[in-house]
C-alpha cells in the first residue's frame, strides 16, 4: 500500500536516454515502478529552451522546462522557498546551459538523472580554519555507497547546525574535518538523508537508501487513465504496488491480494472451489436491488480482472468515492479499481521471469467427534446417515455392505479427500525497443490443483502484447492485445458437506468403491442409505463434475496526437470478447436427488462482447504566474451484449458419454442480453494557485438507452478543493507535508435495459409465457451524491504520515424492485424510491520507525468503518428482501428495512412468549418460528483493519500483514447440517437424554423435560436449520500474509547476465489470532447483494509458497 | 493563454467537438437497442392461444417445480394421503412455512392467471370456445386457492390499485357458479367451433369433455357449500347433473405429460421425503384394495405395505419403523421413472359418482340411487387406475373387510370401522361415500383435505405432534393463514381481509363452507 506525498509537479517521461549509467537507470526504474508512474510517452526529445522574463519565480522556470522539453523537474517546494527570482533571455538554449544560467546564484543545485531534473539545496563547501579551540577536530574519511554497494559521487556531507560541508568525489569518497560530538548529515537528492554522530571513529562508511515511493510522492492513475499528482487530488485514493501482487500471488483472483491492504475495501469470497468469485464492496452497499460492485478499469478502459496475469500488474489504484463516476459514468458510482499493467520501456532489452509455487492446505476448522458411531438413538444402524449411534468401542458391527468391522471413530477420514493443493505459476515478459517503438510481450501459465483430491483443477494461459509506436514526434499509437484462457474442472453438489456428514465410524476402505453394477446390469451408487438426499462422498467427488472452459480476448488501441506542448488529443477504442463453455457431467449411479435422469449432461455456452471508445482532449496552461489550468474534455460510448445457449440432455442413451447428441430428450434454450448503451461527454478542469491550492471541477452528461424517451439525458457534476498547507504557511520543520481536501460528487445511474416494456417469452414447446416483473414506463436515473473531506499529513521527514478521510454518500431515486400484490398479476415491479446513506471514516497510517544504512522498518496501518442507514424506502414498502425468503431453502433471509441498515439477517429461531422467554414443547423440544423472522444482526463488518510491517536488513526483507475484521454476523448451514447428523464435538453433550433446555412451555411453566442431543440437534439443525442457533460473529484476526525476500546484491549480479534476482518465501492466511465462527467467515457469503451465509463451501486454505523473480 | 495560441489550436478543439458529437449524438437507435430481440412485446391471436398450455400446467402444478412446496408439503399431508419421513420439514406438524406455501400463491396469481386473464379478454365475443374453456380452468385453479385460504383477491384480479382487495369466500363461490354456468352455455352453443386443439393438454380440444368437466366442477363446488348454503347447493348440483357430468373414465381429466411437462407428483416422489400414510395403510390394506399395489409399493426393507403416522418429530422420523426403507413408497406408476408418461391427475370421473351419491343422500335429484352411484364410483376409480377385472372389483364392492389397525410404536388402531359394502345405515353411508371418494380423488390432496374439512370424512389419525399452538395435534387443520408474501405487498388489503374470516387469521379458523 502506498499513501504518499507528492513533491513538485511530476510528469515522469519514459524512456530515459541510453547514455546514462545503467545502474542509475535501473534505480530509477525501480523507483518509478514503485510509484506506479510509468507512462508511455510520445514527446519529442527537444532539449532546447526558449524563454525570456525578468524576476521570474523558479517554479515558473520549471514549468517552462517541463513544457518545452521532455524532462521533468523534481523538487521539494520548501527547498526552493529561498530561491532567487530569475531574469533570463534565452533563445533555443540547450537545456543544461539554460539551467546553469538559472542556477547561477541560487542556494540550490540540480542533478539530471535520466529525464529527471532533481533540485536540492546547495551545501556550502567551507573548510574552517583549524584553531586551538578546535583541536578535537580531525579528518574523517569515508565512502558513500548505494544499496547496491555502488559508490555515489556528489553526495553532500554537512556538519549539523553549521554551514560546514563537502561532497563526495567520483569514487564516492569524502574527507571532512569534524569534531567528536558533531553530527554528520549525508544527503543526496532522491535518497533518504542519514545522520551519524561523530565519536572516536576515523572513518564513516555510509550506505544511502533510495527514498521509497512513500516519501517521494506519487502520481496517481485516476479516472480515464489520467495521471495526476496525488497532491492535487481532492478525493481519497489508495494504490497498491504491483510488486505486492506478484510476489504473494493470488494467481487466479488477483483482487484477493488487496485484502487487508486498502482502507474501505471489503472482500469476501463467494462459492467454493479454486476460482471462487470474490464479492467486493467499497464503502458499503448503497443500491438496494441494483449493483454495488465497484467498476474495474484496466489500462484506462472498463474491463475486469478476468483472466489477468497478476505478474503483469504494475499497480492497482482504488478510487473509493463516487468521484470516479465523473469520468466513467454511472458504472463508477460504487468507486473504481484501476489496474495498470506493465508496459514496454525503450532503450533496454530485458527479459523478466517470475515464477512461483504455492501449496495450499485445507483448513478444516470444525471440531468433529469420533466417540459415537453410525446409528440412531444410541443404536447402530447400518443404513443410518447419522452418527447418533452407540459409543464406538471397537465392538463388531455389520455394515450396509455386509462386511463386519469394529465400530471405531475414523479420525483419519479427511485424508482421502483432501490433498496438499498446488499452484504453479510461470510468467515471462520481454520488453524493449527504440525511442520510436517499444514492445512488451508476456506469457504466463498457471496450473492449480485444488485441495480436493479429484476434479478440482484449473489451467490458465495468458498472453499480452503491447506495442507503442511513436510515428512522429507528435503522433503516437499504442496497441495492446491480451488473451487469456481457463480450463477448469470441479466437482459439483457440495462434496465437502457430503464428506463432513458421513457417519464417523464408516471406514474409508468400505466407501472407496463408490459404485457397482447390480445383477440387472444397472450401475448403482454404493451408498449406505439409498434413496435419500445423501451420497457416498467418493461419488460426489468423482461422479458429479462441472467443467468450465473460457477465453477472453481484450484489444485496446490508443492514438495520441500532441498539438503542442500544452494540448493533446487521445482517441481510444477497446473490445473485449469472452466466450465460455460450461458442462456438467453426471455419472451413472448418481443419486436421484442430483439427477433424476441418471447419467446426464448439461451444456451452456456463452459469448459476450463489450466495446468502449472514447476521445479525450487534454490541456495544461499557465494562466499567469500564479494560476495554472489543466483539464480534459472527452466523450465516450459503451456497449455490451451477450448470447448464450443452454442444452440439457435429459438423460443419456449411452451412460457416461457426455455429448449432447447422446441426449435422450435434449432441450435447448437460448438467452440474449444487451446492456444499455451509454454515451457520455464530460469535462474535467483543475485550477491551481501557486501549486498549493487546487480546485477541481467536473461535469458529465450521459445518455442511456435504458431510460425512457425524453429522460435519456442526465447531467452530474463534481467539485473539490485541496490546500497544501505545508506549502502555504511556515510550519515547524518536523512537519514535512500537510494537505486538506474536500470534495463533492454526484453520479447518475442510467437504469436497466428492457425495463420500459412488458415482454412475453416463448417457452419450451412454443408456449407463450407472461412476464412476472411489471415494466416501468417512466423513471428517473438513480442519483448518488457524496461528500468527502480528508487530511493528509507527513511528519519527521516523512517517517510518519497519516491520511484520514470522512465521507458521506446518499443514494436516492433508486430503481427498486419491489414485490407487487400478486393479484396485480405481476410478482414484482420497479419503482423509483429509496434513500440509503453510508458514512464512514478511513484512516491510513505510515510509520518508518527505523531507517539506517542496513536496516529499515516500515509500518502501514489502515482502518475503515462504514455506517449504513436505510433512511427511506417508500410510503408503503418498509422492507425489501434482498435474498432468501421466497420458496428458497436459504439459511437466512437478507432484508433491507427502513430505519435499519443494509444487509440485516433474518432467520428461523426460537419461538418466544410475551415475556421474551424461549419456548419448548411439552416434550422439551424447542418450538421454532415458522418463518425466517428473527433478526440476528447484519452481515457487514463494524470495521476493518490491516497492519503491515516491512522490515529490511541488507538484502533481506520481511513483511507481514495482520488483518482484523470486527463485527458482522454469519450463518453456518454446514455446522447445522453436521450437528443434525451428530458428527460434531458439540453433539457429545446430551447423548444420554439429559439435555434440559433453559426454556418455558407455552403455558408459562419452566421446562423440566430432558431430551437427547439427537432430538435437540435434529430439531434445530440439519438441512432446514434454525439460523438463530447457527449465528456467529464474523470477527476475526488473522495473519493474512508473510513474505521473506532475499535480493541478490548487485555485486554478484554484475558478473553474469542477470540484472536482478529476488527469491521470496510467501505465506498466506497463516493463522488466526482470533475467530468465533467454526469456519472461515470470509468465505461465508452469497453472491449479489446477499451475504452472511455459508453452506458446504470448500474450506479456506493456509498457503505456503516460494517465488522467484529474475531479470536479464 | 494568448489568443494567437488559442487560434492555432482552434482546429483541434473543433475536431474534438465534432468527434464528441459523433460519439454522443446517436440516440436515435436507442429504442431499438432497448428492445429485447428475444421476447415479444405484443401477442397475435395465435400467440394468445399459445398461452393456454402453460396456464394448464402451472395452474395444476404451481409452476411445475413448486408442486412440492405448494401441495406435497401441505394439502397432501393434511389430507393424510402421505406422511412425511424427511426430518427437515415441519409443515406436516401443522407449522405453516410461509416461504413454501407462497409458491402456491404465486403459482396461481403470477404464473397462471395472467395468461388466463389475457385469453379471456382477447377472445371475448370472438372465440367463444377458447373463452369458455379459459374461464372453466380459471375457476378450477381459483377454487383450490380459496379452499386453502378462504377470502382471496378475486373481483379485482389484474387491478392496478395499490392494494387489491380480498373477497368474501361466499361471493367467490357464487361467481364460480356463474362462471361455470355461462361457460358451459357458451360451449354448448358453439360445440363445433374448434378450441385449443393440441394446445389443450387435458382434452386435446374436445369441447364436449370440457362441458362435462365444467359441470362436474360445478357439482363439486355445490357439494362443498351443501352444509352452509343447502338451497344454493341443491340448485347448482341438480343443474350440473342435468347438464351432464362425468359419466365414464374416458372423460377423466388427466394432464398429458412430456419431457417438457413432467408429472410433478412423480418428480417430487423421487426425493423420497414422504411415504404412504398410516390412514392409507389402514384402509387399503384392511380392504385388500386392488389400487394398493398401483399407488404404492412394498417397503424395501420388509416387503410389506406399511404406512407412516402423520406428525412425527425428526427424532421419530429417523427411527427404522418410520423411515423410508420400512414404509411404502409410491408405486411404479407414480415414480420418477414414469414422470414423462403417467398423466397428472386433474379430476377423475369416479368423483362425479360419489358426489351424486352424497347428493342423493341429501335428497337431491342426482339421476340415480346412492348405492348404485357409490358402487359405480368405486368401479370407475378402479378403471381409472387400470383395474378392469370385474370380478375383483365386485368382490371389493361386496367385501365386508374392515380397515386394519397398523399397530406399531404408536399402537395405531384402525382408522374407522366401516366396510366397503354399502351400509343400510344412512349415517354410515355418508362416511362410506366420503371415504371411498377420498380414495378416488387420490392423489389430489387439495380435494382430499377440503372434503375432510367439509364433511369430517374420512376420519383421520391425530397428529403425533403439532407445532402450531393454534391447532392441537388431535384436531384437523382448517385453513392456510394469509401468506406473509401478500401481507408484505398488499398490506392494507390483507388486513381488511381478516374481517372477512369467521375468526382470527390462523390455521384453526374455519372457512365459510366448513361447518362440520
Amino acid at each position: 500500500m502506498q499513501c504518499t506525498t507528492f513533491y513538485g509537479r511530476l510528469h515522469i517521461q519514459w524512456p530515459p536516454p541510453l547514455t546514462k549509467t545503467m545502474w542509475l537507470a535501473m534505480k530509477l526504474i525501480i523507483l518509478f515502478s514503485c510509484a506506479g508512474i510509468l507512462q508511455a510517452s510520445a514527446r519529442v526529445n527537444s532539449q532546447q529552451v526558449t524563454f525570456s522574463g525578468s524576476n521570474v519565480p523558479l517554479e515558473k522556470i520549471f514549468n517552462v522546462i517541463e513544457q518545452q522539453t521532455d524532462y521533468v523537474v523534481f523538487y521539494n517546494y520548501t527547498a526552493i522557498k529561498d530561491a532567487k527570482k530569475v531574469t533570463i533571455n534565452a533563445r533555443a538554449l540547450p537545456l543544461e546551459q539554460f539551467l546553469n544560467e538559472c542556477f547561477k546564484s541560487q542556494p540550490l543545485k540540480y542533478v539530471i538523472e535520466g529525464k529527471t531534473i532533481m533540485i536540492a539545496k546547495q551545501p556550502l563547501v567551507v573548510q574552517p580554519a583549524v584553531t586551538a579551540l578546535q583541536s578535537s577536530f580531525r579528518d574523517i574519511r569515508g565512502v558513500i555507497t548505494d544499496e547496491n554497494d555502488e559508490p555515489m559521487p556528489g553526495v553532500s556531507i554537512t556538519i549539523k547546525g553549521s554551514s560546514i560541508g563537502t561532497t563526495t568525489n567520483k569514487d564516492g569518497s569524502f574527507t571532512i574535518n569534524a569534531s567528536e560530538g558533531n553530527t554528520l548529515v549525508f544527503s543526496y537528492v532522491g535518497f533518504v538523508p542519514q545522520e551519524i554522530a561523530v565519536t572516536n571513529q576515523s572513518s564513516i562508511n555510509v550506505k544511502l537508501l533510495l527514498l521509497s515511493a512513500n516519501s517521494l510522492g506519487t502520481v496517481v492513475v485516476t479516472a480515464l487513465g489520467i495521471k495526476r499528482g496525488e497532491k492535487a487530488i481532492t478525493y481519497s485514493t489508495q494504490t497498491l504496488d504491483g510488486n505486492k501482487i506478484n510476489v504473494a500471488k493470488e494467481a487466479i483472483n488477483p483482487i484477493n491480494s488487496l485484502k487487508g491492504q486498502i482502507a474501505g475495501l471489503s472482500i469476501t469470497n463467494v462459492g467454493d472451489g479454486i476460482s471462487s468469485s470474490p464479492k467486493v464492496l467499497l464503502r458499503g452497499s448503497r443500491s438496494i436491488t441494483g449493483n454495488n460492485a465497484p467498476l474495474y478499469v484496466t489500462d484506462g478502459v472498463p474491463s475486469d480482472f478476468g483472466l489477468l496475469d497478476p505478474n503483469n500488474i504494475e499497480s492497482i489504484t482504488v478510487l473509493k468515492g463516487a468521484s470516479a463516476a465523473a469520468a466513467y459514468g454511472s458504472a463508477g458510482q460504487n468507486g473504481a479499481i484501476i489496474i495498470t499493467t506493465k508496459k514496454a520501456r525503450s532503450g533496454k532489452f530485458s527479459v523478466n521471469y517470475n515464477g512461483g509455487i504455492r501449496f495450499d492446505k485445507a483448513l478444516i476448522l470444525t471440531d468433529f467427534q469420533y466417540q459415537y458411531g453410525q446409528g440412531e438413538g444410541g443404536v447402530f444402524f447400518p443404513n443410518s446417515e447419522n452418527s447418533w449411534g452407540p459409543k464406538a468401542t471397537g465392538q463388531m458391527v455389520t455394515l450396509w455392505n455386509g462386511k463386519s468391522v469394529p465400530l471405531t471413530g475414523q479420525s483419519n477420514r479427511f485424508k482421502d479427500f483432501y490433498q496438499l493443493g498446488k499452484t504453479i505459476n510461470n510468467s515471462i515478459s520481454i520488453s524493449g525497443g527504440s525511442d520510436k517503438m517499444q514492445t512488451y510481450f508476456s506469457y504466463s501459465n498457471t496450473r492449480v490443483l485444488g485441495v480436493l483430491r479429484k476434479n478440482n483443477e484449473l489451467t490458465r494461459h495468458t498472453m499480452d502484447l503491447k506495442i507503442q509506436n511513436n510515428i512522429t514526434s507528435k503522433f503516437s499509437i499504442n496497441t495492446q492485445v491480451t488473451y487469456g484462457q481457463d480450463d477448469q474442472s470441479t466437482s459439483s453438489q457440495y462434496p465437502y458437506s457430503s464428506i463432513y456428514v458421513t457417519p464417523v465410524s464408516i471406514p474409508l476402505s468400505e466407501m472407496k468403491d463408490y459404485k457397482y453394477t447390480d445383477v440387472s446390469g444397472v450401475v448403482q451408487q454404493n451408498y449406505w442409505k439409498p434413496n435419500t438426499l445423501g451420497s457416498n462422498p467418493y461419488f460426489t467427488m468423482n461422479g458429479d463434475i462441472v467443467k468450465n472452459f473460457q477465453y477472453k480476448v481484450f484489444g485496446l488501441f490508443t492514438a495520441k496526437y500532441k498539438f503542442s506542448s500544452w494540448i493533446d488529443l487521445q482517441i481510444r477504442g477497446s473490445f473485449t470478447r469472452t466466450s465460455s463453455k460450461n458442462e456438467q457431467d453426471k455419472y451413472a449411479g448418481i443419486s436421484l436427488v442430483q439427477s433424476v435422469w441418471g447419467s446426464d449432461y448439461y451444456l451452456t455456452t456463452t459469448g459476450s462482447q463489450s466495446t468502449y471508445a472514447d476521445a479525450l482532449l487534454t490541456f495544461k496552461r499557465d494562466l499567469n504566474k500564479n494560476f495554472n489550468l489543466s483539464g480534459n474534455i472527452g466523450a465516450s460510448i459503451t456497449d455490451a451484449k451477450s448470447e448464450s445457449l443452454y442444452a440439457h440432455a435429459n438423460g443419456l442413451y449411452k451412460e457416461d458419454f457426455f455429448y449432447i447428441g447422446n441426449g435422450k430428450a435434449p432441450i435447448t434454450t437460448n438467452g440474449n442480453r444487451r446492456s444499455p448503451e451509454v454515451q457520455g461527454i464530460y469535462g474535467l478542469a483543475t485550477l491551481s494557485f501557486k501549486n498549493y491550492l487546487f480546485m477541481e471541477l467536473t461535469g458529465r452528461n450521459d445518455w442511456s438507452s435504458a431510460l425512457p424517451k425524453g429522460h435519456q439525458s442526465y447531467f452530474y457534476p463534481s467539485g473539490g478543493l485541496t490546500a497544501v498547507i505545508s506549502s502555504m504557511v511556515d510550519l515547524p520543520s518536523w512537519i514535512s507535508f500537510g494537505k486538506v481536501r474536500l470534495s463533492y460528487a454526484e453520479s447518475g445511474y442510467g437504469g436497466i435495459e428492457y425495463l420500459n416494456k412488458n415482454y412475453y417469452s416463448v417457452g419450451l414447446g412454443g408456449v407463450i409465457i407472461t412476464p412476472t416483473i411489471q415494466s416501468l414506463g417512466n423513471y428517473k436515473p438513480e442519483l448518488t451524491s457524496s461528500y468527502e473531506g480528508g487530511l493528509d499529513w507527513r511528519f519527521f521527514n516523512n517517517r510518519l504520515g497519516f491520511n484520514l478521510t470522512y465521507y458521506r454518500t446518499e443514494t436516492k431515486n433508486q430503481l427498486l424492485l419491489i414485490g407487487a400484490p400478486s393479484a396485480s398479476l405481476f410478482d414484482q415491479r420497479y419503482i423509483n424510491a429509496g434513500l440509503i446513506r453510508n458514512q464512514g471514516v478511513e484512516l491510513t497510517l505510515n510509520l518508518n520507525p527505523v531507517k539506517s544504512g542496513n536496516f529499515s522498518w516500515d509500518v502501514a496501518f489502515n482502518y475503515a468503518r462504514n455506517k449504513n442507514k436505510v433512511i427511506r424506502l417508500t410510503d408503503e414498502i418498509k422492507s425489501v428482501i434482498i435474498s432468501g425468503g421466497g420458496g428458497s431453502a436459504a439459511a437466512a433471509t437478507i432484508k433491507v428495512v427502513e430505519g435499519a441498515s443494509y444487509g440485516d439477517i433474518y432467520v428461523k429461531g426460537w419461538q418466544r412468549d410475551s415475556l421474551g422467554r424461549k419456548l419448548v414443547s411439552d416434550q422439551g423440544v424447542p418450538l421454532l418460528t415458522a418463518g425466517q423472522d428473527i433478526n440476528v444482526g447484519n452481515y457487514n463488518p463494524n470495521f476493518l483493519m490491516g497492519l503491515n510491517n516491512s522490515l529490511s536488513y541488507k538484502n533481506f526483507s520481511l513483511s507481514f500483514l495482520i488483518d482484523y475484521r470486527n463485527g458482522g454476523q454469519v450463518i453456518s448451514a454446514s455446522q447445522a447440517l453436521m450437528d443434525g447428523r451428530g458428527v460434531t464435538k458439540a453433539t457429545l453433550n446430551g447423548r444420554n437424554n439429559d439435555l434440559v433446555l433453559d426454556a418455558y412451555t407455552s403455558d408459562g411453566k419452566k421446562n423440566t423435560k430432558a431430551i437427547s442431543a439427537q432430538n435437540y440437534y435434529s430439531s434445530i439443525g440439519d438441512i432446514y436449520l434454525s439460523g438463530e442457533f447457527y449465528n456467529y460473529s464474523a470477527t476475526n484476526i488473522r495473519l493474512r500474509e508473510a513474505i521473506l525476500t532475499y535480493k541478490l546484491s548487485n555485486k554478484i549480479l554484475k558478473k553474469g547476465i542477470l540484472t536482478d534476482a529476488q527469491f521470496s518465501l510467501v505465506g498466506r492466511n497463516l493463522f488466526y489470532f482470533q475467530r468465533s465462527a467454526p469456519f472461515d467467515p470470509e468465505i461465508g457469503s452469497n453472491g449479489g447483494n446477499s451475504g452472511g451465509q455459508e453452506f458446504g463451501y470448500i474450506p479456506s486454505t493456509r498457503s505456503y509458497g516460494f517465488n522467484i523473480k529474475l531479470s536479464f | 493563454m494568448s489568443f494567437t495560441i488559442f487560434r492555432s489550436h482552434c482546429r483541434s478543439i473543433i475536431l474534438t467537438l465534432v468527434l464528441t458529437s459523433i460519439l454522443s449524438g446517436c440516440v436515435k437507435n436507442f429504442e431499438e437497442i432497448n428492445t429485447d430481440p428475444t421476447r415479444l412485446t405484443s401477442l397475435s391471436p395465435s400467440d394468445v392461444k399459445s398461452l393456454f398450455p402453460n396456464a394448464l400446467y402451472v395452474g395444476l402444478t404451481h409452476n411445475g417445480a413448486y408442486q412440492q412446496t405448494a401441495q406435497a408439503l401441505f394439502a397432501d399431508q393434511y389430507s393424510q394421503f402421505f406422511a412425511q419421513t424427511a426430518p427437515y420439514f415441519a409443515s406436516h406438524r401443522y407449522l405453516i412455512i410461509d416461504s413454501w406455501i407462497q409458491t402456491q400463491w404465486t403459482g396461481v396469481y403470477v404464473n397462471t392467471l395472467p395468461s388466463l386473464v389475457i385469453i379471456i379478454k382477447e377472445t371475448k365475443g370472438v372465440q367463444p370456445t377458447l373463452n369458455a374453456i379459459a374461464r372453466i380452468w380459471k375457476t378450477f385453479v381459483l377454487h383450490r386457492t380459496t379452499d386453502y385460504y378462504g377470502p382471496i383477491p378475486y373481483s379485482e384480479i389484474g387491478s392496478t390499485n395499490k392494494y387489491i382487495k380480498y373477497d368474501l369466500q361466499k361471493d367467490i363461490y357464487y361467481d364460480f357458479f356463474k362462471e361455470l354456468t355461462e361457460a358451459a352455455a357458451d360451449l354448448k352453443a358453439n360445440m363445433s367451433i374448434p378450441s385449443y386443439g393440441t394446445q389443450d393438454l387435458i382434452y386435446n380440444g374436445d369441447n364436449e369433455k370440457w362441458l362435462r368437466f365444467a359441470n362436474t366442477l360445478r357439482l363439486r363446488l355445490a357439494m362443498r357449500i351443501s352444509q352452509i348454503d343447502p338451497a344454493k347447493a341443491k340448485k347448482e348440483a341438480e343443474a350440473a347433473v342435468a347438464d351432464g357430468v362425468f359419466s365414464d373414465v374416458s372423460q377423466d381429466a388427466f394432464l398429458k405429460v412430456s419431457s417438457i411437462y413432467p408429472n410433478r407428483l412423480n418428480s417430487t416422489t423421487a426425493w423420497n421425503e414422504f411415504r404412504m400414510s398410516a390412514a392409507m395403510q389402514s384402509l387399503l390394506v384392511g380392504y385388500n384394495d386392488p389400487r394398493l399395489s398401483v399407488w404404492f409399493s412394498p417397503a424395501t426393507a420388509t416387503g410389506q405395505y406399511s404406512g407412516v403416522r402423520n406428525g412425527l418429530l425428526p427424532a421419530e422420523q429417523i427411527l427404522p419403523e418410520n423411515d423410508n426403507d420400512h414404509n411404502s413408497n409410491v408405486g411404479a406408476l407414480l415414480s420418477i421413472d414414469n414422470q414423462y408418461k403417467t398423466p397428472e391427475t386433474v379430476m377423475h370421473a369416479a368423483e362425479a359418482f360419489f358426489l351424486r351419491a352424497e347428493g342423493a343422500l341429501n335428497g337431491w335429484d342426482m339421476g340415480g340411487a346412492a348405492k348404485d352411484l357409490y358402487n359405480t364410483g368405486i368401479r370407475m376409480s378402479m378403471n381409472t387406475w387400470g383395474i378392469t377385472d370385474d370380478a375383483a372389483i365386485s368382490n371389493y364392492i361386496n367385501s365386508s373387510n374392515l380397515p386394519m389397525a397398523p399397530g406399531g410404536l404408536y399402537n395405531t388402531p384402525a382408522l374407522t370401522n366401516i366396510p366397503v359394502l354399502f351400509s343400510n345405515d344412512p349415517a354410515q353411508q355418508r362416511e362410506q361415500i366420503l371415504t371411498q371418494k377420498w380414495l378416488a380423488v387420490f392423489p389430489d390432496g387439495f380435494e382430499g383435505w377440503a372434503e375432510m374439512r367439509r364433511s369430517g370424512y374420512p376420519k383421520f389419525y391425530p397428529l403425533l405432534h403439532s407445532e402450531n399452538p393454534d391447532v392441537p395435534a388431535n384436531t384437523m387443520i382448517r385453513r392456510i393463514p394469509f401468506t406473509e408474501y401478500d401481507k408484505q405487498r398488499n398490506s392494507v388489503a390483507v388486513q381488511q381481509a381478516v374481517s372477512l374470516l369467521s375468526g382470527p387469521d390462523n390455521a384453526a379458523t374455519r372457512l365459510w363452507w366448513d361447518t362440520h
